[in-house]
């Protein structure tokens, strides 16, 4: 039996599309979660929580690397603040996220990097409208923003994240994702 | 008097040589000025070493040696090694001891701030759980390092500084050492 030339095109064009879809998508599957985030600690939490100082939480996760930055921000969000934020081949930028009975006290200016002997202060930010995060798996934010660092940076090895509070300093630890060299 | 050539040639030779010595006596008086004061830390840490080295290299580091010869392990600080480290009110000031193995021989608090330090890094539980354990373990407080509540923060710092200057120290010197032995 021999098909019509333009049945035979639709049929082919519509195994295509099958297969298309049938392929899953990156950006999607590849995702990960929250809680897997801060499973593998490529998402640090900073909780300000010593008796004499109110309650503030913090969440930061390195956005500048494209799969990272995509599945934190979505597209969109990633695209406008690449534009915004990205510079020098050293920049890194940081989502931040926040929420806590003290966030009234929280300053973004208090928050700098260390890696054995470089500090890292702040060299630009961008507040975002909250929910910006499309993570899933989220806890309520109550602000959102980008924050982004200049300087080289040893991807081996984690950097400690301070936010100096008006009582004293609160340290973290962030650790890159694996693989980062061939993203960034 | 007059000296012939040779001779004079000879004083020369002869007052280079104590001037050289005249220098390594003195730098090597200086090095172990370094070190002046921490004696008993050191001893505390290495019990069976011959002698210590002065403070040097960068990171800054202490040898020890079991007699003249054999290195068999570091002493440095964490101050020293990670200076920009802190705990919640300050920095941390410990002295480390890493044998040629890569492994801590012991952690001797020497100062710090911190609000609750006093029941959380100064009983020497804490120094102790870190006996023993190699550079490439984890130290996470919670998992192989004992937390402590209501001093998340300065147990936490205190361990993250331990980790990381031993990681640095064994970085930068223990390959070389390594290639000194014989």
């Amino acid at each position: 039996m021999t098909l019509p030339v333009p049945t035979a095109r639709r049929l082919a064009i519509g195994l295509l599309a099958g297969i298309i879809l049938l392929i899953p998508r990156p950006a999607a599957a590849q995702c990960p979660t929250w809680d897997g985030l801060l499973a593998d600690e490529s998402l640090l939490d900073i909780t300000i929580s010593a008796p004499q100082m109110a309650g503030l939480r913090m969440w930061f996760v390195y956005v500048t690397p494209a799969t990272l930055g995509r599945c934190t921000l979505g597209d969109t969000l990633f695209d406008t603040a690449s534009a915004e934020l990205s510079g020098a081949q050293d920049r890194h930028v940081f989502w931040i996220g926040t929420e806590g009975p003290a966030l009234h006290l929280f300053r973004l200016e208090r928050i700098y990097m260390i890696q054995e002997t470089r500090r890292y202060d702040m060299v630009g930010s961008l507040a975002l409208d909250s929910p910006a995060t499309v993570l899933n798996g989220k806890p309520p934010l109550t602000a959102e923003a980008l924050i982004a660092f200049e300087g080289p940076v040893d991807f081996a090895e984690p950097v400690t994240i301070f936010y100096e509070g008006i009582m004293g300093s609160v340290p973290g630890e962030y650790w890159f994702p694996e693989n980062l060299g061939s993203d960034r | 008097m007059i000296w012939t050539p040779a001779e004079t040639r000879l004083v020369r030779r002869w007052i280079t040589v104590a001037l050289l010595l005249a220098a390594i006596i003195r730098v090597d008086a200086w090095l172990q000025s370094s070190i002046r004061g921490l004696e008993p830390h050191l001893n505390a840490l290495f019990p069976k070493a011959a002698r210590f080295s002065g403070k040097t290299g960068t990171p800054a580091h202490i040898k020890v040696f079991a007699d003249e010869e054999q290195l068999i392990g570091f002493v440095f600080s964490t101050i020293d090694v990670e200076p920009l480290e802190r705990g919640y009110e300050g920095p941390i000031e410990m002295l480390v001891g890493m044998d040629t193995a890569g492994r801590l021989r012991g952690v001797d608090l020497i100062a710090h701030r911190e609000p609750y330090g006093y029941f959380s890094i100064e009983p020497p539980e804490f120094s102790a759980q870190f006996v023993g354990k190699s550079i490439l373990d984890r130290f996470r407080v919670g998992e192989d390092v004992d937390g402590v509540t209501t001093a998340t923060i300065t147990v936490s710092s205190a361990t993250r500084v331990i980790r990381k200057a031993a990681r640095r120290v064994a970085r930068e010197h223990l390959a070389s050492a390594e290639n000194d032995q014989p």
